[in-house]
């Protein structure tokens, strides 16, 4: 029967039953033989007509014999166009049978495309296996790296705070300096009593990072860090905490009525400073209650200020063994024996810092006052410029250790995207992160770099990055990259790019185009998308001739 | 936006000086009763006389009444003897209109008029003397159908010449430009400004004018004695010498306009007593019914309509702006009587329409930048006759190959080759029909018109057959504007023979267009369209094919650098034809010349297929037209039938819209139903802007792929009765076609239903041919859907979700439930509809294919239908090789006649009757059928009372046969 399924061919032949199609509603009708194929529809669903054109949307079979049976929507039958490569889509004689030697053709085709395919299976194999080592070898370095950068975080912290207490003691040195060139003259002058304690104010205030550690305690290091920072670079007057100065503001009538006659003649230069102090000492009051809540951070600041003393060598490494030079370091070592973490750390007991402060605070009074009886010795000035040197190159350690905390971060950041996305099931387009293709398309040139971006380039330079990788779209084998966020059209949208994988031996921009403006579509060739299962179902199509298939 | 870049009345002259013109109290025109008589004008028999006005500086008017057939009269106006000589436009009207001799007819003077009038016509012209009117009186009751100058607006303004400066007044400094505040537009009456009564009197001064030099004129690239040459000497006054307003030059935005000829304008209001309804005047998006734009009293309502060519950039809607082309045709009806007129006149026109007080009909009031006055009126009595007579003036529309009528999938661009293949692959892969596939302007040489971007489409004819394997065509764009570009053929074809139109000072003309730089074909020339249609040839145009058809755009002309868009006035066809006189109808020429190029260029026996987007009286005898660019809107898909229906009854028969709007991207459900409107709209396209999303039919899934397939293969199932009524337009006047399939394929539907008051407004629906109502839906979301069905006839609803073909037991504003898969079509009781419902991949497969015959019954159990058939692409039909086949079902019989044709065989006149589907048949059961003696099948659909005769198999276009149910 003509135009039938190759298969039910002999039970058409015995007539069928149908919903008829000129009467809706009505109940199924028998159509005999005689009705099938006589070029007048009867059966709404176009069954009794499959070898002619009368009913609209129905199929046409080509027997195609020695080929394989392919199906024809009916409009195509009998229209002057030979469909069918067994011409049966026609009258007799309008066509003639192409069908073995189009399966001649498209079997060596579809030989060659298998073997394309294997040969891209064997590639995506390989690439596969690599991508699996690279794999492991990024998750080894993601490990590392994130050791290294607890390690670094670690010595950034220490560094600050080594740099910190330089500065401090550079301060304190300068305070005593001040200090003692003030009384020199006249080393009874209440003035240079005033500016001792306005000295040692100022130092108690030095040790902000250790307060601040216990007045934020819900900020990070890093938070304190920039505290410290902030004061250091902007000078005292200006707090960057607006809470603290807010504090400080309030507890400024107390400490006023405590000690009206000692501030009395601070020069206004000084009055934050005080304010501050004053407002630090209130909280140290208050630290005092809550000391208990503390005691983990206590107990972190300890540890880190033990390394510190590790790495506080560093610094004088390179420094030179004159006498200078041993007078600096005993002033170092005078530093170290009078920085509070470290009596901290020897007292070793929790919840101390009130007393600690306020050891460090007679100490420097002591100090202070032992420096006014005592002229300015030349080694201590030398040993103040030592200091300096110490200082800088405490901050030239920071930076380079912020700055390799920022490369471990983004050299992280980095790996685990890459880590992160979908490789597909074995991972071959792994093989992909990091490559780019270039190919000609009229007179541009388009640049994909797979999981990164698209870029479009006319006479060799970049005219306009079509999107960036923003993942996949759809599912399976039909599943598109999607490249989006690219240069802005003028007057227009936002470039944007999907890009369409196919098996190749490899890698290959097939085609680019603009359905629509500004939005592209791209077909790429790799090997990581081949898929022996095709091959096979290509070479399939071949095998039993005689076995319709569902697709046309 | 657009809008407000475009000129109004009050920025120009000629519309401030006509609009609120008016020559009562006493000053009026009077005939000189003693002038009348028979006499030549023009070379052309006539009744003449002269007008006078006592009013100063009106000149002395010379009255010509000519009769030219089909009971059509002409009335013509001008000064006695202008100084110089004015245009009076040529080749709208369609060969052979010449004016009748009126020896046979009757001429009687009396006292107060004169009566013109023969015994044929239904009408007569009646000249009353003083005041002067013309009148169309019928004959049969004596009604007054149309009195020109009713309202004395009557107004020829002189041509003179420029006054010298005047010496006294010291020269103002500022020639203040011409004000242009929407205010001022909206024209109270105190805008309104009379002529100046100084300047020249026409005919004592100037003894060389006259007749002769009316002719040479009219035959300006024949002669060179003119006007403006002779202008010229006297051109050194001051800008207003007279000061007369806006009448020496004109400036608008950054362009002056010369007028070297000065002010030239006439005008002339015309009443219909009779009429409720004003329509026609395309193309413009106000109501199809035309609202009033002056009210009772006299008073601007708005700007008046305009009739001025233009490349309106995103059109807006409900303007009474002119767009793209302009037809000066009215149809003034109401529910009894209908009259037509023509304005004749190509340079720029606006009328004014309003109600007359005592609620005596409408007044128009017509005027023009130059030229003559210039009518037709076309008696009617119907609204069909009306268009007949206009046919019969202006030419019967092209007779389309069948293809025409398929789907065209267009797009600004389809990229390349590839792409071009991939869309007609997938047109297959789905299953939908489609004719042709259109290329826009990229597909060119950097836009030089019959050329090839190889780039792209490395080998054009084999990309032709390709899609012309499978019975398509191909169309690509071909622009009036020539790149100048001195190694481009065509610019330097056009620079030898000296075929552009030119600057004031003689040189070729430039102007900004698409390739950049361009110069304009002066197509107004018979040498210049003849030079251009003898491009269409491979020689000229590489891979002219026989598969490939044309597209002619911008020819309004749009130059982007020029006033609003277009040329300016000055500009000059040959040596002094002013571009002024002939605006509105160069588009006109450039697809009578394309049509001519693709006549000669498939060798003379191949229907042309041209697409314009301008147009003028009498285009529709060289193609389509379609509406510009739209927008993807609602309001724009509702907009398309507004604009659809008064080009349907001036004649533009073949248009369409662009289906999902040219501009934006219409969401799917939007685009769904615009396929549906347009699958049942005359041309039916697909196009979008090159900044669009892609939008082929199946890029929306479904449900919205599936129907939007579905309205195109609806529109294929009806082919054989659109074709029908295409030819009944085309070849109808030999009188073979029953009236019902005479008039335009897309009926507004009073046009069939005149005395259905409802109908008179319904710009929503309307009806293919006389037996399918359409009622698309043009609302978003919308669930339910009014349709208007006048009463006292029955109608089949042919979608109905519960069965094809249901009657409608309701009349009136019916809602009927309209989910999207739902269009709203209905046959009208007493037609039979010729299909064809075999799904094809083109038109080209369907010529053999069998039809079924949809009768739809109406009370009296009767119905009468009409299918015309021939090869579908020749002229063969001219030699005889055609059929016009009439149905008729009465008394439970089906009769076929051959009433014309069905002389000689063609391909497809073998054709079967296949099916018999009688709507409304009703529940007598089943019975059965006889053709000729044979029993055939019946089946009955009980739910919808459907009678279904199948497998009849008898000839469609020969033999007389009768198929008899019991």
């Amino acid at each position: 029967l003509r135009g039938a399924h190759p298969l039910n061919t002999t039970a058409l032949e015995s007539g069928i039953v149908c919903a008829p199609r000129d009467a809706p509603g009505h109940a199924p009708v028998s159509i005999p033989p005689a009705k099938l194929n006589d070029d007048y529809c009867d059966c709404a669903d176009g069954s009794d007509e499959p070898g002619t054109a009368a009913c609209p949307g129905a199929v046409f079979w080509c027997r195609n014999k020695a080929f394989r049976p392919v199906k024809l929507p009916s409009s195509w039958v009998d229209d002057g166009s030979c469909d069918c490569c067994d011409g049966s889509d026609e009258p007799a004689g309008t066509c003639t049978d192409t069908c073995s030697e189009e399966r001649k053709k498209q079997l060596a085709m579809a030989k060659k495309q298998a073997d394309a395919i294997i040969a891209g299976v064997a590639t995506r194999q390989k690439y596969a296996k690599e991508a699996a080592s690279d794999a492991k070898k990024d998750e080894r370095e993601i490990k590392n790296l994130e050791q290294e950068l607890e390690r670094v975080e670690i010595d950034l912290k220490r560094s600050g705070r080594r740099a910190d207490s330089l500065r401090k003691r550079r301060d304190y040195e300068d305070d005593l300096r001040r200090a003692a060139e003030t009384n020199s003259p006249s080393p009874t002058s209440n003035p240079a009593t005033d500016t001792g304690i306005s000295s040692d104010e100022d130092s108690d205030d030095g040790d902000d990072a250790f307060i601040g550690n216990h007045d934020d305690h819900g900020n990070d290091g890093e938070r304190n860090l920039e505290l410290q920072t902030g004061d250091k670079e902007g000078g005292h007057d200006d707090h960057p905490d607006e809470k603290v100065k807010v504090k400080a503001d309030a507890a400024q009538s107390e400490i006023e009525n405590e000690s009206k006659s000692d501030h009395k003649s601070h020069d206004d230069i000084h009055d934050d400073t005080d304010e501050d102090s004053a407002a630090e000492d209130d909280d140290v009051a208050n630290d005092e209650d809550e000391d208990e809540d503390y005691s983990d951070d206590d107990d972190e600041s300890f540890a880190d200020d033990e390394d510190d003393d590790d790495k506080c060598p560093d610094c004088e490494e390179d420094g030179e063994e004159d006498e200078e030079k041993a007078n600096a370091e005993e002033w170092n070592s005078d530093a170290d024996d009078i920085d509070v973490d470290m009596v901290c750390a020897e007292l070793g007991a929790d919840g101390l810092n009130s007393i600690l402060r306020k050891l460090n605070y007679y100490k420097i009074i002591v100090l202070s006052k032992l420096q006014r009886l005592l002229p300015i010795s030349p080694p201590a000035l030398i040993a103040r410029e030592r200091i300096s040197d110490c200082v800088e190159k405490a901050d030239t350690a920071r930076y380079k250790l912020e700055d390799k905390k920022r490369h471990i971060q983004e050299r992280l950041k980095k790996l685990k995207g890459k880590t992160s996305l979908d490789y597909g099931s074995d991972g071959a387009l792994r093989k992909l992160h990091g490559k780019c293709i270039k190919k000609a398309v009229t007179q541009y040139e388009f640049e994909i770099c797979p999981f990164d971006l698209v870029r479009q380039y006319e006479h060799g330079s970049v005219i306009a990055v079509l999107g960036r990788f923003k993942g996949w779209k759809g599912d399976g084998r039909n599943r598109l990259m999607n490249f989006a966020q690219g240069d802005r059209c003028w007057n227009g949208p936002a470039r944007s790019i999907k890009v369409e994988l196919s098996c190749g031996d490899t890698e290959e921009i097939v085609s680019v185009e603009e359905p629509n403006r500004c939005a592209y579509f791209m077909k790429f060739k790799t090997p990581a998308f081949c898929e022996k299962a095709a091959a096979d179902a290509i070479l399939a199509d071949f095998e039993e001739t005689e076995r319709p298939k569902e697709e046309l | 936006a657009e809008w407000s870049k475009l000129k109004v009345c009050s920025d120009l002259g000629f519309c401030r000086r006509q609009r609120h013109f008016s020559l009562a109290s006493g000053l009026a025109y009077c005939v000189v009763v003693d002038t009348i008589g028979r006499a030549q004008w023009r070379g052309m028999p006539a009744i003449v006389a002269t007008v006078v006005s006592t009013a100063p500086g009106h000149p002395d008017l010379t009255l010509a009444v000519m009769d030219v057939g089909m009971h059509t009269f002409r009335v013509a106006l001008h000064e006695v003897e202008p100084l110089l000589p004015r245009y009076v436009v040529r080749d709208a009207l369609a060969d052979g209109v010449q004016p009748r001799s009126l020896d046979d007819a009757t001429l009687v003077i009396h006292a107060d008029y004169a009566n013109i009038f023969r015994s044929d016509a239904p009408a007569r012209v009646r000249i009353m003397f003083d005041p002067f009117r013309v009148e169309l009186v019928r004959e049969d009751d004596a009604q007054v159908l149309a009195v020109l100058n009713a309202d004395d607006r009557l107004q020829v303004e002189p041509l003179r010449e420029k006054p010298p400066p005047s010496p006294s007044p010291s020269p103002s400094p500022s020639p203040s430009p011409e004000p242009s505040s929407k205010e001022k537009a909206e024209g109270s009456p105190s805008d309104a400004k009379a002529p100046s009564v100084a300047g020249a009197t026409p005919g004592e001064e100037n003894e060389d004018a006259g007749d002769d030099d009316y002719d040479a004129y009219e035959d300006e690239h024949d002669d060179e004695v003119t006007g403006v040459a002779r202008k010229k000497e006297g051109e050194s006054g001051d800008e207003r010498g007279d000061g007369c307003d806006g009448c020496w030059e004109e400036r608008f935005q950054s362009h002056t306009d010369s007028k070297l000829r000065g002010p030239e304008s006439v005008g002339a209001d015309m009443a219909f007593p009779f009429a409720e309804h004003i329509y026609g005047i395309p193309e413009r998006t106000k109501r199809f019914s035309l609202e009033d734009t002056v009210d009772a009293e006299g008073n601007a309502t708005s700007e008046p309509f305009r009739m001025y060519n233009l490349d309106v950039f995103e059109f807006e809607l409900d303007k009474p702006l002119g767009l793209y082309g302009a037809i000066p045709f009215i149809t003034a009806r109401n529910k009894a009587d209908t009259v037509g007129m023509v304005w004749l006149n190509s340079a720029e026109t606006f009328v004014d329409i309003r109600a007359k007080k005592d609620s005596a009909g409408k007044s128009t009031h017509w005027f023009s930048e130059s030229g003559i006055i210039d009518v037709y009126f076309l008696p009617g009595p119907s609204a069909k006759d009306v268009f007949q007579q206009y046919l019969r003036l202006t030419g019967s529309p092209a007779m389309p190959q069948r293809f025409a009528l398929g789907y065209h999938q267009c797009r600004w661009n389809y990229r390349d080759e590839a792409d071009s293949k991939a869309v007609d692959a997938e047109f297959d892969k789905r299953d939908i029909p489609y004719d042709v596939l259109w290329l826009d302007i990229e597909h060119t040489n950097g836009k030089r018109y019959f050329t090839w971007d190889y780039s792209r489409f490395p080998d054009p004819t084999a990309l032709q057959n390709h899609i012309a394997a499978r019975g398509r065509k191909m169309v690509t764009i071909i622009d009036p504007h020539v790149k100048r570009d001195k190694n481009y053929a065509l610019h330097q074809f056009a620079t030898e023979q000296k075929y552009y139109i030119n600057k004031p000072d003689g040189t070729p003309f430039d102007g900004w267009c698409w390739p950049g730089s361009s110069s304009y074909f002066d197509f107004t020339s018979p040498t210049v369209r003849q030079a251009w249609a003898s491009r269409f040839n491979p020689k000229d145009y590489p891979h002219f094919t026989e598969h490939l058809y044309t597209w002619n755009d911008m020819n309004e002309p749009s130059v982007f650098n020029g006033p609003e868009g277009t040329m300016q006035k000055d500009l000059l066809h040959g040596d002094n034809l002013e571009h002024r006189h002939v605006h509105n109808i160069y588009g006109h020429y450039f697809m009578q010349a394309t049509f001519e190029g693709l006549l000669q260029g498939h060798g003379g026996n191949d229907r042309p297929f041209v697409l314009s987007r301008s147009f003028f009286a009498g285009s529709q005898r060289y193609g389509a037209i379609w509406t510009g660019d739209n927008t993807a809107s609602w309001e724009h898909l509702a907009n398309s039938v507004q604009m659809l229906l008064p080009l349907q009854i001036t004649g533009m028969v073949f248009s369409g819209a662009d289906v999902g709007g040219f501009f934006g991207n219409p969401a799917p459900e939007l685009l769904t139903r615009w396929y549906q409107a347009g699958a049942f709209q005359p041309f039916f396209r697909g196009h979008a802007h090159l900044d669009t999303n892609r939008r082929e039919p199946w890029l929306f899934g479904e449900p919205f792929t599936g129907l939007i397939s579905q309205a195109i293969r609806r529109r294929y199932e009806y082919i054989p009765l659109w074709y029908t009524l295409f030819a009944g337009n085309a070849l109808g006047q030999s009188g073979e076609f029953g009236e019902s399939w005479r008039g335009p394929p897309m009926r507004p539907m009073w046009w069939e239903f005149p005395e259905d008051e409802e109908a008179d407004t319904n710009e929503r629906q309307w009806m293919v041919g006389n037996a399918l109502l359409v009622a698309p839906v043009v609302k978003e979301g919308a669930s339910k859907h009014t349709v208007y069905l006048p009463d006292n006839e029955l109608w089949y609803d042919l979608y109905d979700p519960s069965g094809f073909g249901k009657a409608v037991v309701k009349a009136g504003n019916v809602e009927i439930e309209c989910e999207l898969d739902r269009m709203v079509v209905l046959q009208r009781g007493g037609t039979i509809v010729p299909k064809q419902e075999r799904r094809r991949r083109s038109t080209a497969a369907m010529g053999r294919d069998p039809y079924t015959l949809v009768v739809a019954l109406n009370a009296r159990r009767e119905a009468e239908g009409e299918l015309y058939m021939d090869d579908g692409k020749s002229y063969d039909h001219k030699s005889g090789a055609y059929v016009v086949r009439r149905f008729r079902f009465a008394d439970n019989t089906l009769s076929v006649e051959t009433v014309g044709g069905g002389k000689k065989p063609f391909h497809g006149s073998d054709a079967l009757v296949e099916r018999v589907v009688i709507l409304g048949y009703g529940g007598r059961g089943a019975g059965s059928a006889t053709v000729e003696g044979r029993t055939v099948d019946v089946a009955y659909a009980a739910s919808t009372g459907v009678l279904t005769v199948q497998r009849i198999q008898v000839k469609a276009g020969d033999g007389d046969w009768a198929l008899k149910v019991e």
